[in-house]
């Protein structure tokens, strides 16, 4: 009994080290540019095809489920696109450059005007 | 491209008084019963580029629409520039750099300073139908000519007086607009506070003129403009933030005392 007791106390030690060290390797990843340059070209490969074949996104989406189970609609996928170009600008570190052209006047529609004076 | 053009019979030793509209973007039909009350003075519509008919293919920044302005004005003598909203901005702004020609600034219901363009913004945002959010999605996803109207004429209850609301949307839904110039310059129609204090050391004669029921910048705000600028300020009964649209005939008068007198 004392050794059982031992052994499963062993056992959810090692059990949360191990959640621990997950989590704190998600907390640290380091984006790959490579990763990132592959996933953003994949992406607009397949919104070309898709466009010039004219399919439906819901049809086109199961070439990506392998690769992005997540995206199932059209607007998962400018979702996943936005997040993945925010990663490959995060690996060049171009998040400075980011701010400063969203800045610019041409872009604010993006973030918002405010009402017509 | 940008014109003026003269809405009554032209007097030849007449004051100029030329009529800017706001948006930016939006064409000078608001002003349309204000400038048949108007004698005695040569009244011109401003119609920034995009606004009568013309086509325009790209953004129009800020220092573009003034120039535009400029060229259209800089001939002429014995100017008064009446702007609302971004007009007046824009008039408080181009009186300084051609200030010679320029005898008299009106500025009805403009926002200079940064308080300003922060309530311009609080009221923007509260209490909105679902109209205008939807209109809010519309025009983020569109911008085109047609949903800027649309949109802006979603937000009339802010723009006029209650009894005039309708009449006010109909007229947005009428106007000749250009969205080119809301989009190109509307961002730094929030940066020209500087203006107000620049204005206030010329010798420019100067007239604010507010609506009291103005919804969008009330009457407390704009008196603070207008005292940041040094103005002469007055306040118009039954008047939303379209002044003139909202009570034609009252501030038609106001103007009429300041050119003249």
């Amino acid at each position: 009994m004392k050794n059982l007791a031992r052994s499963l106390a062993i056992v959810l030690a090692v059990g949360a080290m191990i959640q621990t060290v997950c989590v704190y390797a998600l907390e640290n990843t380091i984006i790959s540019l490579e990763e990132e340059e592959a996933t953003i070209i994949s992406l607009i490969e397949f919104k070309r095809r898709t466009d010039s074949y004219g399919e439906s996104f819901q049809d086109a989406s199961y070439e990506l489920r392998n690769d992005f189970p997540n995206i199932k609609t059209e607007e998962d996928f400018k979702e996943a696109f936005a997040e993945h170009a925010l990663r490959y600008l995060h690996a060049i570190g171009g998040e400075k450059s980011l701010k400063r052209v969203l800045g610019k006047e041409e872009y604010q529609r993006l973030t918002g005007d405010g009402p017509g004076i | 491209m940008a014109k003026i053009e003269l809405k009554n019979e032209f007097r030849p030793f007449a004051p100029n008084l030329i009529l800017i509209p706001g948006g930016p973007g939006l064409g000078p039909v608001s002003f349309g019963p204000l400038a048949t009350l108007i004698k005695n003075i040569n009244v011109f519509f401003y119609y920034p580029t995009g606004t009568y008919g013309d086509h325009a293919d790209k953004l129009i920044s800020y220092e573009e629409q003034i120039e535009e302005l400029k060229i259209e004005v800089e001939n002429l003598d014995n100017v008064y520039l009446c702007g609302h909203s971004f007009g007046g901005i824009q008039a408080v702004d181009l009186a300084l750099r051609i200030s010679p020609r320029v005898k008299g600034i009106i500025c009805i219901a403009s926002p200079f300073s940064s308080e300003a363009f922060k309530e311009v913004e609080r009221n923007g945002s509260k209490n909105k139908t679902l109209e205008q959010i939807k209109m809010d999605d519309v025009f983020v996803n569109d911008p085109s000519n047609e949903n800027y109207k649309r949109w802006f004429a979603s937000y009339a209850h802010l723009y006029f007086s209650s009894s005039n609301v309708v009449q006010g949307h109909n007229m947005l839904l009428d106007d000749s607009v250009n969205v080119k110039n809301y989009l190109g310059a509307r961002a730094a129609a929030a940066l020209k506070e500087q203006l107000l204090m620049e204005i206030k050391k010329s010798s420019i004669r100067r007239l604010f003129v507010t609506g009291e029921k103005d919804r969008l910048l009330p009457v407390e705000i704009l008196r603070e403009e207008s005292s940041l600028g040094g103005f002469m300020f007055k306040v118009i009964k039954d008047a939303g933030h379209f002044v003139h649209f909202d009570q034609a005939e009252n501030t038609s008068a106001l103007i009429e005392e300041f050119v003249i007198n």
